[in-house]
């Protein structure tokens, strides 16, 4: 029974309305494209942190959370390749919802 | 405080034996006292003898004084003017007199001696025999004294001077010399001119010196007993606060270590995962990082089992109990498991019992360590393919036998097909680090830890780890862990409750966080309004005064805690329920201790909880 990425995301937003759906989507897009954003001019670990933070939190939501490989986040590089690939999960699913 | 001991009972002991020395002079002053009213009624009498009488013959004084005398040894003679020999009361005592020397001194006064006699003068009214003598022998003296034992009788007058037999052994006991006591009496008779001295010694018997010594050596050991067990018992408090600091050290460093090796852990699992959820990983591949998953998984449980187990040992482990919702939180256990890829060839089976409560307040962390370490073992070292693990609750007393009061328990059962256990495997409950020599397992490496722990974690926290095992059929392991449930609670959620009229503001920076959150509660009915910003929060607090605020813990310009303070001091309505999420454990924030009247939830948001919480006062 292993799920991936985008198995989550579609199990996720089916708990919700059609109408719900939409709204939690454009909000989960704009959240995750905003991370994203912040993550290239990420200039302290605070910074860093409270991005990681951030997407630490979306992912609980989504039940895609594994904290051992958010854990292992330790460059921005590697937060805008988790939080990239997420994006692109997210985009993938758009004409489902 | 020996030398006050000692001091006591030896001026007691000396108290008690002077008093026994008083008695003993008392006693002899009595007899002393019938003697000397004897000697002085037979001297009146033979005065009122020759007073009474006109030339008393020869015959009459021999009768008379025989009968006077009696059995007494005593002897009455008289003297005539030129001191030769008149009567005497008995002839046989005649040849005695030879010794007897007469001393006439210049004033008159005649006195004399007589070797083993006493001799008394008395003048009588007779003028051929003027001078009567009465001589009270030596043994007569000292009657009845030898009859009191350790006593000494010194007669001492101006004609002899005596002591009892007694008093030369007495001399000879050196030891007991030093308890002697010495009384000297000075009796006298002035018209008879008769004084003498009697001196009384006594001395400790030897079996009173023995029971004394006895008792001094006895006192002394007792009191050099007491004072080394004191000795002792400093001592080993010295080192069982010593022990309790390295204890504590050893705790303390314990935990830093683990700490430390669980970040890399974490990392090499999350790095597992991220390369297992790669494109283009082949089938071979895939295998090795699940053995890779599930071997960092098993020393993340070892170091976890390190932890507890030094905990355990110092009894420090205390149950940190929260609101879960328990289906999430079984799920967590199976998502584990699902990610881990269980060993090639193994499958393990969950059955839940519908009538676990949706919440359950338990130490889900310590719950989630004892099942994981319980199902490894059984995916590591049993022999057969199958594991279960079949979970309920139940409510029953506690496990302590003094405990009579019911509490909720979930009830684990795990369940393996194997070959059982071997008996120095089952010894690994009890005594750790126990190794089986004859196990077919020997290759599987092993601390033996994790049983050992967890039944002492679960002793600690009021459950308990019972273990059954049969050669062939395999081992099954039933935990019962404490929770606490609310059957309120349950009859409550199972009533439908319309929230609509319940105003609830959320607070988060994160739109979608906010989005979420807002998304289940509307699904409840409740009445929402969000605020993406403390600012708006503020200003929507005002307008609508809502019944309950959900506040994220980390916004942009103050923290959760700040933004609910800002929030009361705005507004004096006292029915206000404050909520703060956070990604975070409440322990992990600061402050929160001072928030008694907040509730913290932890991410995600969990409708569950939320409306185990509502309405109650914390």
């Amino acid at each position: 029974m292993s799920h991936n990425t985008r198995d989550n995301l579609r199990d996720f937003f089916n708990r919700y309305s059609e109408t719900r759906r939409l709204s939690l989507y454009q909000a989960l897009v704009k959240e995750l494209g905003n991370i994203r954003g912040q993550t290239k001019c990420v200039d302290s670990t605070d910074s860093f942190n409270s991005l990681k933070h951030q997407f630490k939190g979306i992912c609980r939501y989504t039940c895609l959370e594994f904290d051992a490989q958010i854990d292992a986040i330790m460059t921005p590089a590697q937060l805008y390749s988790a939080v990239d690939n997420m994006f692109g999960h997210a985009v993938a699913i758009e004409d489902e919802l | 405080m020996t030398a006050v001991i000692m001091t006591l009972f030896i001026y007691d002991s000396l108290n008690e034996f002077k008093g026994d020395h008083d008695k003993k002079v008392a006693t002899l002053m009595a007899f002393n006292q019938e003697n000397y009213l004897q000697h002085r009624l037979i001297m009146n009498a033979m005065r009122s003898f020759f007073k009474s009488s006109e030339g008393v013959k020869k015959a009459e004084f021999e009768v008379f004084t025989q009968e006077l005398l009696g059995e007494r040894k005593a002897l009455l003679f008289t003297l005539t003017p030129e001191l030769t020999r008149g009567y005497i009361s008995d002839d046989r005592d005649l040849e005695q007199l030879d010794s007897l020397v007469i001393n006439l001194d210049k004033a008159g006064n005649l006195s004399g001696v007589l070797p083993h006699y006493q001799l008394i003068v008395l003048d009588i009214d007779e003028p051929n025999m003027p001078y009567l003598f009465y001589g009270i022998p030596l043994e007569n003296l000292f009657f009845n004294i030898n009859k009191l034992k350790g006593t000494c009788l010194k007669y001492s007058s101006s004609q002899l001077s005596a002591e009892s037999q007694g008093c030369g052994i007495q001399l000879a006991s050196m030891l007991s010399g030093m308890f002697r006591y010495t009384t000297d009496l000075d009796i006298s008779i002035p018209e008879y001119n008769f004084y003498y001295t009697l001196g009384v010694e006594s001395e400790l018997r030897s079996s009173r010196l023995i029971e004394f010594m006895c008792m001094v050596l006895a006192i002394l050991f007792i009191c050099v007993l007491v004072f080394v067990l004191l000795y002792f018992k400093l001592v080993n408090k010295h080192l069982f606060n010593r022990i309790e600091r390295e204890n504590k050290f050893n705790v303390a460093m314990v935990s830093s270590i683990n700490h430390e090796i669980r970040t890399p852990i974490n990392a090499l699992l999350g790095y597992s995962q991220m390369l297992r959820g790669m494109p283009k990983i082949s089938d071979e591949h895939s295998v090795i990082i699940d053995k890779m998953l599930w071997s960092a998984n098993l020393l993340y449980s070892v170091a976890e089992n390190t932890l507890n187990y030094s905990k355990s040992t110092t009894s420090t482990l205390v149950l940190n109990n929260a609101p879960i919702n328990t289906r999430q939180c079984i799920d967590n256990i199976h998502d584990y498991y699902n990610k881990l890829s269980i060993p090639a060839g193994k499958t393990l089976n969950f059955h839940i019992s519908d009538k676990l409560p949706a919440v359950i307040s338990v130490d889900s962390s310590k719950l989630f360590q004892v099942i994981t370490n319980m199902i490894n073992n059984a995916l590591k070292y049993s022999t057969g393919k199958a594991v279960c693990c079949h979970i309920d609750i139940c409510q029953r007393t506690g496990f302590n036998e003094e405990s009579i009061i019911r509490g909720y328990y979930l009830r684990i059962l795990i369940q393996d097909s194997g070959l059982g256990m071997s008996k120095s495997t089952k010894e690994l409950l009890i005594n750790p680090f126990t190794v089986d020599a004859e196990s077919k397992l020997k290759q599987v490496s092993s601390i033996g830890l994790g049983l050992y722990t967890c039944n002492k974690l679960l002793a600690q926290i009021g459950g308990k780890l019972r273990l059954h095992s049969v050669k062939n059929e395999g081992t099954k392991i039933m935990l019962h862990f404490p929770c606490q449930f609310d059957s309120s609670s349950l009859s409550q959620q199972s009533k439908s409750v319309n929230y609509c009229n319940m105003r609830i503001l959320i607070v988060d920076d994160n739109s979608f966080n906010l989005e979420v959150c807002n998304a289940m509660l509307v699904e409840k009915q409740f009445n929402t309004v969000c605020a993406n910003s403390s600012k708006v929060a503020l200003s929507q607090f005002v307008n609508t005064e809502p019944d309950v605020v959900i506040v994220d813990y980390q916004l942009d310009e103050m923290n959760g805690l700040e933004l609910i303070t800002k929030m009361k001091c705005i507004q004096a309505n006292a029915q206000t329920q404050y909520f703060i999420l956070s990604a975070n454990d409440k322990n992990e924030i600061a402050d929160s201790e001072c928030h008694p009247d907040i509730y913290f939830m932890q991410k995600p948001f969990n409708t569950a909880i939320f409306l185990s919480c509502l309405g109650k006062n914390n």
